[in-house]
This record gives C-alpha cells, sequence and structure tokens, in this order.
C-alpha cells in the first residue's frame, strides 16, 4: 500500500536520514515521534510537496511522483491545519474540491457533513479548529480513497472530539482494502486504534514494528539505585534515576529478571513511554 | 486541467466584495486621477483588471497556504503551471471585455470623455500585459508565496508605468509600442515565444520547489 525506502533528504540543520518502512493494506500505521523528528517532512515528500534527495516511495506498488495523478486520486489527506481558502463555504471549498477526484461521492460529502454537525453556507474561517478538521475529514473520506494520510490531525483538539475521529477511523478501517498512515505525538490515541507503529528521531527509524510486539518487547525496568552498574546503565535504552531508585527502558526485560530476580519490577511501558525514554537516551 | 482553471474562477468571483469594488474601481479612477487621455486610462484599467484576476488565486496562496491544499490532490504539478498560464490569458480577455463594457456604459452615461479605441490599443495592453504575466509568473512558482506578491507588485508596477505612463520613455517601451505594435503577425509570434518560455521555465522551476 505505502513503502518507503531509504529516503533521504538533507534541509542543512536537519536531515531525514533513510527513512524506510511499509504499511499493508487493511492495517493502521501510527508515525510516531518528538515535535521535529521529521514526521510531517515524511509526510509532505509521501505528498510530493518536498523533493527528495535519494530514495523511493512507492503507493499502491507505484512511483510516486510518475504516477502522482493516479495515487492522489486515491489518497486522502488530513493535515495539522487548514489550508483551505478560508473566505469561501464549507460548500463553495467543496465544489472546487470535488472535480478534482474521480471517484467523488457527493451523497458521502453530504451524509458527513450532516453526521459532524456542519453548516454547508458557513464560512471556512468561521469555523472552530475542531469544525474545520471535521470538514477536512469529511472531504478526505469522500472520494472513497483507499489509503488515508493524516498529520498529527489530533492534536489541538478536545479529548472528547479527538476519540470521535478515532472512531470515524475505526469505521473506515472495517474495510479490509484501506489503509491509514496517522502521525502524531498524541500516542495513547494510537494504542486505541494503531496495528503498526513507526518511530521516528532525530530524522532517523528507531523502529517499525506491528504495535502488540513492541508492546510485547519492550519493558519497564525499576528497581534500586544500588543494583545500578555501569554494565546495567549500558543495558537500558533510557534510563531516569531519583534519589528513591531507577526507572528504566530496555527491550530485553527477561534478562534483567534472570539477574535481579524479584528484587526489580518490570512492568508494560505505553507507547509514551517508548517514545521519552528512547528521545532522552538520544540527547545523553 | 479544467478543475484547475475553474477553481480559480470562482476564487475570483467568490468573494461579493471584490467583485463590488472591481466595478467601482473605473468611476472611482475617473474621479481621482489626473490623466486627460482616456485612452491611457483604459491602458491602465486593462492591465490592472488583468493583473488583479490572474494574482488573485496567488493571493490565497499567501493567506491560507492553499499551494499545499491543491499539490495534495490528484494534479500535477506540471498541469499546476500550465492551468495558471491558460488563466492568466482568460483573465486578460475577461480584464478586456469587461473594461469595454464599462467604458461603454460610461459612454452612454456621459460620464467622462467620449473613448475611440484602435485595435492597436488592444495589441500594446495585449503586449505588455504577456510581459508582465511571463516575468510575474515564474516568481510565484519560484519564491515563496509572500515575496513573489511583492516582486510581482513591482514589476506589474514598471511596465505598466513604462507602457500607460510614460509609453515613449524608454527604448524598450518605445520599441515594442511602435515597431511590433505596427506588425500583428510579428505581434502574436513574439508574444507566444516570451510566454512559452516563461511557461517551460516556470514548470522546471516548480518541479523542483520544495513547497512549504
Amino acid at each position: 500500500m505505502l513503502e518507503v525506502i531509504n529516503l533521504t533528504k538533507n534541509f542543512g540543520n536537519f536531515k531525514l536520514d533513510n527513512v524506510s518502512f511499509k504499511l499493508e493494506p487493511g492495517y493502521i500505521m501510527g508515525f510516531i515521534g518528538p515535535n521535529g523528528a521529521g514526521k510531517s517532512t515524511t509526510i509532505k515528500l509521501i505528498m510530493n510537496l518536498l523533493k527528495k534527495d535519494s530514495g523511493e516511495i512507492r503507493i499502491f506498488g507505484k512511483d510516486h511522483i510518475k504516477h502522482e495523478k493516479e495515487i492522489k486520486d486515491r489518497i486522502g489527506f488530513v493535515y495539522d491545519e487548514s489550508f483551505f481558502y478560508e473566505d469561501l463555504s464549507i460548500n463553495q471549498m467543496k465544489n472546487i474540491i470535488a472535480p478534482f477526484y474521480s471517484r467523488w461521492d457527493n451523497k458521502k460529502f453530504d451524509q458527513y457533513i450532516k453526521e459532524f454537525n456542519l453548516d454547508p453556507h458557513q464560512k471556512i474561517k468561521k469555523l472552530s479548529k475542531g469544525m474545520k478538521m471535521k470538514f477536512s475529514l469529511a472531504l478526505a473520506l469522500s472520494h472513497n480513497a483507499d489509503l488515508i494520510i493524516m498529520d498529527e490531525p489530533t492534536s489541538g483538539l478536545d479529548p472528547v472530539f479527538r476519540r470521535e475521529v478515532l472512531d470515524i477511523l475505526y469505521d473506515v478501517i472495517q474495510d479490509e482494502g484501506k489503509s491509514i498512515f496517522f502521525s502524531t505525538h498524541i500516542t495513547t490515541d494510537l494504542e486505541k486504534i494503531a496495528d503498526y507503529i513507526t518511530f521516528i528521531n532525530n530524522g532517523k527509524i528507531v523502529f517499525s514494528k506491528p504495535k502488540d510486539e513492541i508492546l510485547e518487547t519492550y519493558g519497564i525496568v525499576k528497581g534500586d539505585n544500588s543494583l545500578l552498574d555501569t554494565d546495567t546503565r549500558k543495558e537500558f535504552i533510557g534510563l531516569r534515576v531519583t534519589k528513591v531508585g531507577f526507572e528504566g527502558l530496555t527491550d530485553n526485560p527477561q534478562k534483567f529478571r534472570r539477574k535481579f530476580g524479584d528484587s526489580i519490577i518490570i512492568e508494560k511501558p505505553t507507547l509514551e513511554d517508548i517514545m521519552v525514554y528512547s528521545v532522552r537516551s538520544e540527547r545523553l | 486541467m479544467i478543475a484547475l482553471i475553474k477553481k480559480d474562477f470562482k476564487l475570483n468571483f467568490a468573494v461579493k466584495s471584490s467583485l463590488i469594488s472591481m466595478v467601482m474601481f473605473v468611476p472611482l479612477l475617473l474621479f481621482i486621477t489626473e490623466i486627460n487621455d482616456i485612452v491611457r486610462i483604459f491602458h491602465f484599467i486593462v492591465l490592472s483588471y488583468g493583473y488583479i484576476l490572474t494574482n488573485i488565486p496567488f493571493k490565497y496562496d499567501v493567506k491560507d497556504k492553499s499551494h499545499l491544499l491543491i499539490q495534495s490532490m490528484p494534479v500535477r504539478k506540471r498541469d499546476i503551471v500550465i492551468s495558471k498560464y491558460i488563466f492568466a490569458i482568460i483573465s486578460y480577455c475577461i480584464a478586456l471585455a469587461f473594461s469595454l463594457l464599462i467604458f461603454t456604459a460610461l459612454d452612454l452615461l456621459n460620464i467622462g470623455d467620449s473613448i475611440n479605441l484602435s485595435f492597436n490599443d488592444i495589441k500594446e495592453t495585449f503586449l505588455a500585459y504577456i510581459l508582465i504575466s511571463s516575468i510575474n509568473l515564474p516568481t510565484q512558482f519560484r519564491l515563496p508565496p509572500k515575496l513573489a506578491n511583492i516582486v510581482n507588485v513591482f514589476i506589474y508596477v514598471f511596465i505598466t508605468n513604462h507602457f500607460v505612463f510614460i509609453p515613449n520613455s524608454t527604448t524598450i517601451a518605445n520599441f515594442l509600442t511602435n515597431t511590433i505594435a505596427n506588425n500583428d503577425f510579428l505581434v502574436l509570434i513574439v508574444s507566444m515565444i516570451i510566454y512559452l518560455v516563461s511557461m517551460i521555465i516556470s514548470i522546471y522551476l516548480y518541479k523542483t520547489r520544495d513547497l512549504y
């Protein structure tokens, strides 16, 4: 469905370095990473808004530049901010966008507009951020797209609306031929719906794996500071030491269990834990 | 391609306030201007309308970053560029028709001096318009939208000033208005060559540009 192979883009002060991952049909991939990690840059490269230095992007098995028009006809996109013509109304904007898509479904669009409580005559500049996001979603879902690409769609939204967005995405994915690529730094959203997680930090992919495998592999080890020596410290991906003890992320919790037995506690990490500890270790 | 042209057309006429200001522009100009030559005012109006119509869609790129939205839809970068060049010609035709309509209406209402236009007036405005667009459009496709708009205003003012207000002041303007304007075929060929070269440059610039 979406395959990124050794994608590189150099800005001078920031480099997206050999980014590779693959999203299969019928799955939701969460693309996580801290601010400035390269999430939006990767999405802009996929959408051909930025020119890549090297690497390959294949969507539906085809090169994303050679078959740009054909590919984008099957992509629904949602960005983190509104790029609509703010002076126009919802209906006027829809009338501009609809003719570009060969599989545009007006009935579906009207259905979403009704479901989202949007007034088609309302000017876009009068809509709240949440309303704009709903409109963006309605557009992305109204042309029978096979791949939905979303750049931080839930950032700045309240929890109730965030949950609504996730429910909509969950409905979309019931059609097994469709996939969603979803970038966010709100990792709790992904714990609910994602099948795969790709973690990017500082322009490099840390991992791209099934979510369950990630949550099974990693562990948060907690224990007394007396257990820590130089070798043990090296075993952690990220480590936080306080006066009362240490807490560290590892991708091999069994090794710690064998070494320290019941003198340590091993907990399952959240995606946020994995992200935070990995980023901290890079900064050390 | 047609959807892109339609989009620019809709953007120009979607907002009522810009329509009203376009209609009011001529009477207001006649009222405040000190230029007595009504033909020169006609030239100025045609060039200004053409410029405004071509540039309103670009203004949205500055205000709303809408170029990112368009580029994310099923369109090729090459088609975006070609559609703008086609729309610029359409804009000129609309500007010309609209100006003729307004000046005829003013003539019938006995407002201002009556105007006697020749085919040369249309050729001159067309040449100047092609020149403005041929320089302006590549800047729109390469520079960041805000900077491109500033540069474009300067180009528009510079060329309009030389063609309309001091038409014999420079060798280029003199050459264009007197030599070429007297040869219909040459006008068409020169304009088309300039315009096509500009379009090819724009396609290259836009294809290799990063959009933010």
